[in-house]
């Protein structure tokens, strides 16, 4: 019985190793203010906000001081849900993605980020990215193997009011992995369909206006007048001084 | 004793759990190419260091500051790339970190994980890389181990890795029969 259970055990450590890291990856971006900081993909589970680093795994989120000279000091570690697997930092926010729901957190004590709510999605077991910003904040749900549930789709909430977030639109997409904003651009990566540009200048109904094709695309960051493009080839470059026309910069081949 | 927990108990666990995990009812092949775990003493895996560029095989995630981008190269590093002039961008080096998933960086600082540990690069000089810093134990899911994917659709099966017989150092693809874990 006792080999029963050490088994068991080693199992269940699998299926948490199989949550957290590298599983369901999604990737994407966006950076907190201006090309002073720096920015990460939209799956990213390591964020900067000023002097802190925050780090999740797949059920809490810890927060660590870098501002000084001694190298990161421990502040806290908040405990979240299951599955958690993207964190995305907006102004004083941090934007959290779980298997099944959004969190927000609020950086007003940077050293102890407090929850303001949690919103549910309606589909289940899906891998889940998200971006946002002043008002918005948008979220792709990927199904299918290996990630579970039937639906992939672009879920976008109203974040007016962050404590009640609202539920505006779903767009049913194929595969989608990271997603990036910009200006009145929404990019979000459709792996092998491509990555799909949205007009989002009516922030809660995105119209698709282009997709770029050729390419399968995983994440991506939109930074400056450029969009990084993690693609299945390498890196992809664009100029997107227009965002709702990004234009083919250059690459960088794996 | 040794079989003792049936696959599809497996897969319910998953199911409840309601995490990203295959849904299909297959049972596992029972002969499949897969990976299986080496393993090897850990400390000198804790050595941070410079590398010449080179092809990236298991791409993971990135990062920008400046002109300067990062992308994880899965398990094994940091690939260094400038996109100053963005219609030729160009890889100017290489860090060594093993078990490396994640990276963020501020201030020619990057945080990124060695094994379960924190640790701070400075990169302001790539000919003269070095661990600034470091906290050990911070991300204990990390220790526990599967083989990269380098397509992200696809389904691999491994041999699960028994913490018993020491640190996972490499994954080896060779014929495994009855996987019990994949990803």
């Amino acid at each position: 019985m006792q080999e029963i259970m050490k088994k068991l055990n080693y199992l269940i450590a699998g299926l948490v190793m199989l949550f957290s890291f590298g599983n369901c990856s999604k990737d994407s971006q966006s950076n907190n203010a201006g090309t002073a900081n720096g920015a990460g993909g939209s799956t990213a589970r390591f964020t900067i906000v000023g002097d802190y680093l925050y780090v999740v795994d797949h059920t809490s989120l810890k927060a660590f001081e870098i501002g000084g000279s001694q190298g990161p000091v421990y502040k806290s570690q908040t405990e979240i849900g299951m599955n958690i697997e993207t964190i995305f930092p907006y102004q004083d926010k941090l934007f959290i993605g779980s298997s099944n729901s959004m969190y927000i957190y609020s950086l007003t004590n940077p050293e102890k980020p407090a929850q303001l709510s949690r919103s549910e999605y309606q589909i289940r077991m899906a891998c889940d990215p998200v971006v946002a910003r002043d008002s918005v904040a948008y979220a792709t749900l990927r199904g299918g193997s290996p990630c579970g549930g039937t639906q992939s789709q672009l879920v976008v909430y109203d974040i007016r009011n962050v404590s009640s977030p609202v539920l505006k639109t779903t767009v049913i997409l194929f595969n989608p992995f990271g997603l990036g904003v910009k200006g009145n651009a929404l990019y979000v990566c459709d792996n092998d369909h491509g990555l799909v540009v949205f007009d989002v200048t009516n922030a809660y109904a995105p119209v698709e206006t282009e997709i770029i094709d050729g390419h399968t695309f995983y994440d991506v960051i939109p930074y400056g007048d450029v969009l990084i493009a993690q693609t299945d080839k390498g890196i992809a470059l664009y100029d997107i001084r227009i965002p709702l026309e990004p234009k083919f910069f250059g690459e960088i081949l794996n | 004793m040794r079989r003792i927990v049936p696959f599809p108990f497996f897969l319910l666990l998953a199911l409840l759990a309601g995490s990203c995990t295959p849904d299909t009812g297959n049972s596992p092949p029972s002969e499949v190419l897969g990976f299986v775990p080496v393993y090897g003493d850990p400390a000198p895996l804790k050595k941070i260091s410079a590398a010449a560029p080179r092809p990236t095989v298991n791409a993971g995630k990135i990062y920008t500051v400046g002109s300067t981008l990062l992308q994880v190269e899965q398990d094994s590093g940091i690939h260094v790339i400038n996109y100053a002039d963005p219609r030729n961008p160009r890889k100017i080096g290489f860090i060594r970190s093993y078990l490396c998933k994640e990276l963020a960086m501020k201030n020619g600082l990057v945080y990124t994980n060695n094994l379960s540990d924190l640790v701070v690069i400075n990169i302001n000089d790539l000919n003269n890389v070095r661990e600034v810093n470091r906290v050990a134990g911070v991300f204990p899911d990390l220790v526990m181990q599967f083989p990269a994917k380098a397509d992200p659709n696809s389904m691999i099966y491994f041999e699960c890795p028994d913490p018993a017989k020491g640190t996972v150092v490499a994954w080896k693809e060779q014929i495994i029969k009855n996987p019990k874990c994949r990803r």
